[in-house]
């Protein structure tokens, strides 16, 4: 069963926020960039949660959750991206600034590298982030059916039908996963001072996007 | 406080932190405007603008300014 999150998820939401981020690998992004734990990086994530800010990933109303078995198998967010200092990003790094100030001024070398490898979001393009099936349900093709269930539940509701997913090149299963689903590359771009500094598991950042007009 | 005053003393933080000398300041300017305008150089004019205003903006006003109209409208209110 496909359905929208609630607040009772929110453990679960963080897995998925977690897992997405460290992108199969042992390095979690925000530890590695702003030297916070995860423990410190949930409990500031809870408090922008309440914000409830929408248009980024960080928000309740922006998650779906498939159920199976009574569990959380799978989950992850959507949104249709604005521009300017409504975009996804700009929201993100306010949020996160203001969240972990100090930690977010003396870091501030790191977060230029990481900057290095940012794509612009497409505008009014549906976004996908965080997309996370836990280990106990992979291979029985959840992913695809919540991707599906975002395609067609923006199909009926407005002309909005393009897609657009970024994530790190290393994360080969996920990107051969969204090829099969018909997304393609759109563009890359990479930092190898990212990659030298373990601040991501991988130096290159890749969109992809899936157009259904 | 006097919005073209404000606007004139935003020139200067603006030109640095963009490094954008001859960038003009108008209400609709945003960061869809100004090339080297992205979400780090945002957060660097956020804490000059803070800092020279003596201010704190709250994270919901940070995520309502559209432009850069907003922002002089909320220093106005924090200074009155």
């Amino acid at each position: 069963m496909i359905r929208s999150a609630v607040y009772s998820d929110l453990e679960f939401i963080f897995k998925c926020i977690i897992e997405s981020e460290k992108s199969g690998s042992n390095i979690f992004p925000y530890t590695a960039i702003l030297g916070i734990s995860e423990f410190e990086f949930k409990s500031g994530l809870k408090q922008i949660f309440e914000e409830e800010i929408p248009n980024q990933p960080w928000c309740l109303d922006h998650w779906i959750i498939y159920e199976l078995d009574g569990c959380q198998a799978a989950g992850l967010c959507y949104w249709n991206e604005q521009s300017g200092m409504s975009g996804s990003e700009m929201l993100k790094s306010q949020m996160l600034s203001f969240q972990f100030s100090e930690q977010w001024k003396s870091n501030s070398i790191n977060l230029q590298k990481v900057s290095n490898m940012s794509i612009p979001r497409k505008k009014d393009y549906i976004q996908l982030e965080h997309l996370f099936t836990h280990t106990d349900f992979r291979g029985k093709g959840l992913m695809k059916k919540l991707i599906n269930w975002v395609l067609n539940s923006n199909k009926s509701r407005d002309k909005i039908q393009n897609l657009e997913i970024q994530l790190l090149k290393g994360n080969s299963a996920a990107l051969s996963l969204y090829e099969y689903m018909g997304f393609s590359v759109e563009s890359t771009k990479c930092e190898p001072e990212v990659e030298r500094l373990t601040l991501l598991s991988s130096g290159c950042k890749v969109q992809m996007i899936k157009q259904n007009g | 406080m006097d919005r073209e005053q404000i606007k004139t003393e935003l020139k200067g933080i603006f030109a640095e932190v963009f490094a954008t000398p001859e960038i003009e300041i108008t209400d609709d300017l945003n960061a869809e405007k100004v090339d080297r305008w992205d979400s780090l150089t945002h957060l660097n004019m956020i804490s000059e603008v803070e800092s020279f205003y003596s201010i704190k903006f709250k994270l919901k006003e940070l995520i309502g300014m559209k432009n850069v109209g907003d922002m002089i409208d909320l220093i106005i209110s924090k200074k009155a």
